[in-house]
């Protein structure tokens, strides 16, 4: 049973590192998408949107530089870091053989892959 | 080009959300305490769509504090791992919840917690303690300020577990959940020291806004109009908040905070009662 205490000091700060940069990527790119859309919105002479745009109808309203798809892209960018830092944990458990903290940063992902398929798209 | 009324709006929105953000960050508390009150009381903002605008400002808070704590080597993977499968479970309860519960009822549950939420910054204090015979979950890391080495185990890890699911579910409901609930179940519950406690808690609730926020996200109560302003806001005070940090005194400031949110509980009561 791997001691829950010892590390691979290197291992740890260079997950660590990563971990770090990819919090900070992600809120820097989500707030540019945000602001961005914002702008776009403003400049427009649309009424001031009230919804996020849905999954479905996203990627043309990228392509049509629609305002609020930005926003929304934003938006999904944002909820997926922290997302993508719990999977950024799984795998160096898995990496170390972990297999308990594997397990449970498995368990974390997939109740939230069940929320994101459940219920409308 | 757009309605200069809702500009102004926006541009209100964007300073009283960096304020938040200021004092969220000196206190450690933030996000929808504050947040959805002001929004819901003063711009006059229907409950839910306050609430998904204060998820998605606490999923922003949680990862810029936390690039900070990650590399600090304050967050207590582990732990906050074994807690989440908890706190998402009922994040994601607690998110349905609030889709199918009236805005009144919202309301009024929202003014419970902010009562518990100033009884905890009266009397809530810090714990340690004194033996570590725990063996569950060793953690170790540095003092960042001195540098000096701690090592502790984790105790009532059950009870924690059963606290996190109801954390989960108030963070889902109504879109709060950061210091005020996690930071003393960690610290006086199962003994993780403060500035851990904070790192993990703040780990956490971004986990658990996240997992909410695609709930209200599919049920359409993210207006990118709220959000927006309100994001940045908080993002900005947060920053700024960071590093003004040791320079007010924070008993004055808790005390104020206190006052805040005891009269806001009361307006959510209030609203609660009038829908």
């Amino acid at each position: 049973m791997p001691n829950s205490s010892s590390q691979p000091g290197n291992e740890l700060v260079k997950l660590n590192m990563y971990l770090h940069h990819l919090l900070v990527i992600g809120l820097v790119l989500s707030t540019a998408f945000l602001v961005f859309g914002g702008v776009i919105n403003l400049a427009s002479d649309a009424t001031p949107p009230i919804k996020l745009v849905p999954l479905n109808q996203l990627m043309h309203g990228f392509v049509r530089m629609d305002g609020t798809s930005y926003q929304t892209i934003g938006i999904i960018l944002l909820i997926a870091t922290p997302i993508l830092r719990v999977f950024g944990s799984f795998i160096f458990f898995l990496y170390q053989k972990d297999w308990l903290y594997t397990l449970a940063t498995l368990a974390v992902l997939s109740i939230i892959l069940v929320i994101i398929l459940i219920g409308k798209g | 080009m757009y309605n200069p009324v809702i500009l102004m709006e926006d541009i209100f929105i964007f300073i009283v959300s960096t304020v938040v953000g200021v004092i969220g960050s000196m206190l450690g508390i933030g996000g929808g305490v504050l947040l959805t009150p002001i929004l819901v009381n003063i711009f006059d903002i229907p409950i839910k769509t306050a609430i998904g605008a204060s998820i998605i400002s606490v999923i922003s808070t949680s990862s810029g504090a936390g690039s900070v704590y990650i590399v600090r080597g304050l967050v207590h993977t582990r732990l906050a791992m074994i807690l989440e499968i908890v706190t998402t479970l009922g994040a994601f309860a607690g998110g349905l919840s609030a889709m199918i519960l009236s805005p009144s009822a919202l309301a009024f549950i929202f003014g419970g917690v902010l009562l518990y939420v100033v009884y905890m910054m009266a009397f809530g204090k810090e714990r340690q303690y004194e033996n570590q015979a725990a063996s569950k979950l060793i953690f170790e890391y540095d003092d960042p300020f001195d540098e000096s080495k701690h090592k502790f185990g984790i105790h009532n890890l059950s009870i924690g577990m059963i606290l996190s699911f109801l954390a989960g579910n108030i963070s889902g409901l109504l879109g709060i959940g950061g210091g005020i609930i996690k930071v003393p179940i960690m610290n006086l519950l199962m003994g993780v020291p403060m500035r851990v406690s904070i790192a993990t808690s703040n780990f956490m609730i971004g986990i658990t806004a996240a997992a909410s926020a695609v709930i209200y996200y599919k049920f359409g109560y993210l207006n990118p109009g709220i959000v927006t302003p309100t994001l940045l806001g908080v993002l900005l005070g947060s920053q700024i908040g960071a590093r003004i940090g040791g320079r007010v005194k924070s008993v004055r400031l808790k005390q104020l905070f206190s006052l805040v949110l005891l009269f806001f509980s009361f307006t959510m009561f209030i609203q609660g009662l009038n829908h």
